[in-house]
């Protein structure tokens, strides 16, 4: 996997192009203050166009073409809800629409997959597409369809202002990671909003804080990862720390990039719904996923296993309905067997903890819950990570097969030269910090936005801003590849 | 509190924005010194290009190239990476005594590409079978100074490597390891054992190329000429070498730069830049370049030395430091630097009368060699 994880967690391939990501110089200093200083000095009533075309430029940044494909989806979308609003056929023009929507989805993600895996058949030969994946599709389209059919169930009102739904649609900061927003979620911030201090405030900080995490954080143990994964064979040592670097880089990365866009989001008026909540302090496999990119489960919930019946039909119907969605949240995540599997193995876990495991684990003490949740989700992170299976044999001789050691020069190597990141990293994903920064400063629970003293604000905001330096100096030095560009 | 938060949005705009202005105000700076690489420039975009993503890319190139304060901004960054226990950054281990070493993994290298370089030229010597032939590879500084890698570093296991070539090439194979081993081994004693590789620089130091001259001369039966007749000078000038680029610090002290003295007008340079010593590379970053002035496909060089002795020397840069003391030893000597020939190396050896071929390299750059191969591929 490559050093920028949230291209695999979402699936971006793009043809040799480049991406604007908030974590580049590029987007820092050049898009970044732009943008604000058109979104701060113009009227209120001018800056949904702003910001749209702003979005606009950020999505064709280094792939201009696909942008057609983002704009008809818009347009499909936008007539299907004028029209499902109007009551006629409305079930049937809502069946075409999500059946449009997934059409799409399934087109560019999925079809070569499918046609890879048919060539593997004896005398089948199937020409690939070779189709570049249209970046973010896989969050838009999930958006747009949240929206047509909360429109069809009537839980919103349809958007007429197509400025107001196209940028509902492209808005930047969430686009090409998440969060999955609702449309219900901001349909009344769209048409009013307005420019707070509090807002810009808070938003600062939170991006801040993410962009440390992504560039800080989530790139080291991503470095970490790949210099041990492609050194070959590993040995116990180097496997767990492999399997540790990638769970923590999986976080940081996504985790980082969600309180990217929620910061972003926040300083233009927005409010998205929180993303991650400490996942890695859960305590049982349920509630590692009530914490965990909870757009998308949330999502998934509301969309597919509810309307399925959900839990209300009986057990046996129950347990396909979680099939069903698992299966489905798995090849979300991309093409490619390691994922599905990696749905299907929680499906197995959820599934065997809601019948028997949660009744008896009432009794564990903490430790146990602890040690039970983090050993099955780091497991779950090598399915992952597993995109060819070498790697997961790999994985696995290190951890099982006593032939491959214990230790190795370089497991040591790398333990004693990044242990202190991992600790870091480690104590980072939980709410130690947070709670350390609340008790200094006697800031009630929960209100870390408004509860504030002077001395608190100033603290942190000198420390953020000494973070933001360091991140721009790691995105300078890591932009210096020798190996690519050493001349002799 | 309302002021302390205008404060923290106006000092972050302020930090975003002055580098972003500064990018588009100041003049492009073209080369880095510091790096040792040509940097982006600012694109002109065209519409083709900006469609195609070719703009956009070389727009972030040059975002992060031109970048305020860039070479400070890498050593910062350098310096966090060792506070927080690294022990290499950009491929290059921090060693002890202030060393700078190449990490080279075996996973970085291919055994099998090495074998089939050691056999292309030997097919090429069994084609000259009455050229006296052979191949040295100077041992790589890492492998000569492992006590000085990090604990636990790891490093390609050259044994094997030494081995195979030993295998195929026979007496034909100048093996220096040991004798380099035991030469820095002895001289550990004397605390001089630093002299013989750069500290920031991926080449080994005029002390060094003595070393291999010596070898190449008694393997040759010659008696090698002291190293006191050379005349070895300091140049007054320090430098930072190529290691230092990749990882540079604010911490590392720059080498020194010593040579041996070398009476130009005793010979007669073609190729290249028509000398031994080019002397504008004292003011240019990369102070290796003095010999020769850098690398070039052919360079010839005749001394009147009535040894009726012809060279042909196939190399890389660890040559160019070796052939200063090589000068007196033959009539003429012709240097290849496979990167950059492509002419017919059989051709040159007849029109240059050789009798002698010499393949000299670093061991590393001989494992990833290519450019050799392809050359005597095409000399069929």
């Amino acid at each position: 996997m490559s050093i920028d994880s949230v291209s695999l967690y979402i699936g971006i391939h793009t043809l040799g192009g480049v991406v604007m990501i908030f974590s580049s110089l590029f987007f820092l200093v050049v898009f970044l203050p732009l943008l604000l200083v058109f979104y701060i000095l113009l009227p209120n009533k001018c800056r949904n166009v702003v910001l749209l075309i702003a979005s606009l430029i950020f999505y064709a940044f280094g792939e201009p073409r696909y942008v057609l494909i983002m704009l008809s989806s818009i347009l499909f979308n936008y007539i299907m809800g004028l029209l499902i609003d109007k009551g006629k056929q409305s079930k049937l023009l809502l069946v075409i629409t999500v059946a449009g929507n997934i059409g799409v989805l399934s087109l560019f993600k999925y079809t070569d997959f499918i046609i890879g895996n048919l060539n593997n058949i004896p005398g089948v030969s199937i020409p690939l597409l070779g189709l570049a994946l249209p970046i973010g599709i896989s969050f838009y389209t999930f958006q747009t369809m949240s929206y047509v059919i909360d429109v069809y169930r009537e839980k919103v009102v349809c958007q007429k202002n197509i400025i107001r739904f196209a940028l509902y649609v492209t808005m930047f900061p969430q686009l090409i990671a998440g969060p999955i927003v609702r449309y219900a979620d901001i349909e009344t911030e769209l048409s009013d909003r307005s420019l707070h201090l509090n807002d810009v405030h808070f938003g600062a900080e939170r991006f801040i804080v993410g962009l440390a995490k992504k560039v800080l954080l989530a790139n080291e143990f991503g470095k970490i990862y790949d210099s041990i994964v492609n050194a070959g064979q590993m040995d116990f040592l180097s496997a767990f720390l492999a399997a540790v670097a990638f769970t923590l880089q999986i976080y940081f990365d996504f985790s980082g990039y969600s309180d990217m866009a929620i910061g972003l989001g926040r300083i233009f008026g927005f409010h998205f719904m929180e993303n991650f909540k400490y996942p890695y302090e859960a305590k049982s496999i349920t509630e590692f996923w009530s914490r965990w990119h909870i757009s998308l489960s949330t999502w998934f919930k509301e969309y597919v296993y509810i309307p399925l019946g959900g839990n209300r039909k009986g057990m046996r119907r129950q347990i396909i309905n979680l099939f069903v969605v698992w299966a489905l949240t798995g090849i979300w995540h991309g093409a490619g067997f390691n994922f599905l599997l990696w749905g299907l193995y929680y499906f197995l876990i959820l599934v065997l903890e809601k019948f028997v495991l949660l009744k008896y684990m009432d009794k564990w003490p903490n430790v146990c819950k602890h040690i039970y949740s983090i050993v099955i989700f780091i497991f779950g992170w090598v399915i992952f990570a597993s995109d060819k299976v070498e790697v997961f044999t790999s994985f696995m001789n290190g951890f099982f097969n006593p032939a491959t050691g214990a230790v190795s020069n370089n497991g040591l190597y790398m333990l004693s030269t990044h242990f202190i990141i991992i600790l870091i990293g480690i104590i980072g994903s939980t709410r130690l910090p947070i709670r350390l920064y609340e008790k200094l400063f006697k800031i009630e629970d929960g209100k870390i936005e408004e509860g504030r003293s002077v001395g608190a604000v100033i603290f942190a905001d000198v420390f953020l801003i000494l973070i933001f330096l360091l991140c721009v100096a790691t995105l300078v030095g890591d932009s210096y590849n020798p190996f690519l560009y050493f001349r002799f | 509190m309302k002021k302390c938060k205008i404060v923290f949005i106006t000092l972050l705009l302020l930090l975003m924005f002055i580098p972003g202005i500064v990018l588009f105000v100041k003049k492009d700076k073209t080369f880095s010194d510091l790096e040792n690489r040509t940097l982006s420039v600012r694109p002109t975009p065209t519409v083709t290009d900006v469609l195609s993503g070719k703009t956009e890319s070389e727009l972030t190139d040059f975002v992060t190239d031109q970048f305020i304060f860039r070479d400070f901004f890498m050593k910062v960054q350098t310096e966090y990476k060792k506070l927080l226990g690294a022990k290499d950054v950009g491929g290059v281990y921090f060693a002890k005594n202030g060393f700078l070493l190449d990490k080279i993994a075996d996973n970085d290298i291919s055994f099998d590409a090495y074998e089939k370089n050691l056999l292309k030229v030997k097919e090429f010597f069994e084609e000259n079978g009455d050229v006296k032939s052979s191949v040295l590879l100077v041992p790589s500084p890492s492998v000569m100074l492992k006590d000085y890698l990090p604990k636990n570093a790891t490093f390609y296991s050259d044994e094997m490597y030494y081995k195979k070539a030993m295998e195929i090439f026979g007496s034909q194979f100048v093996y220096t390891k040991d004798s380099f081993k035991e030469t820095i081994d002895s001289e550990a004693k004397n605390g001089e054992v630093d002299k013989y590789y750069f500290k920031t620089d991926h080449h080994y130091t005029t002390y060094g190329a003595y070393l291999a001259y010596k070898l190449y001369m008694e393997y040759m039966g010659v008696t090698p000429r002291s190293i006191e007749e050379f005349g070895l000078k300091d140049t007054g000038k320090t430098f930072y070498g190529t290691l230092y680029s990749k990882a540079a610090d604010f911490r590392t002290k720059p080498d020194e730069f010593i040579v041996p003295t070398v009476n130009e007008s005793d010979y007669k340079v073609t190729g290249g830049k028509g000398v031994i010593y080019d002397l504008e590379a004292m003011d240019r970053k990369d102070k290796y370049s003095l010999y020769f002035g850098g690398n070039f496909g052919t360079i010839v060089i005749e001394g009147n030395n009535n040894t009726g002795r012809n060279l042909m020397i196939v190399k890389d840069s660890y040559a160019n430091s070796l052939l200063p003391y090589m000068l007196k030893e033959y009539d003429k000597i012709v240097v290849v630097d496979p990167r950059f020939f492509t002419g017919s190396i059989s051709t040159l050896m007849s029109e240059n009368e050789i009798n002698e071929v010499l393949f000299f390299y670093e061991m590393g750059n001989f494992i990833n060699d290519t450019e050799m191969r392809r050359m005597l591929m095409m000399n069929k």
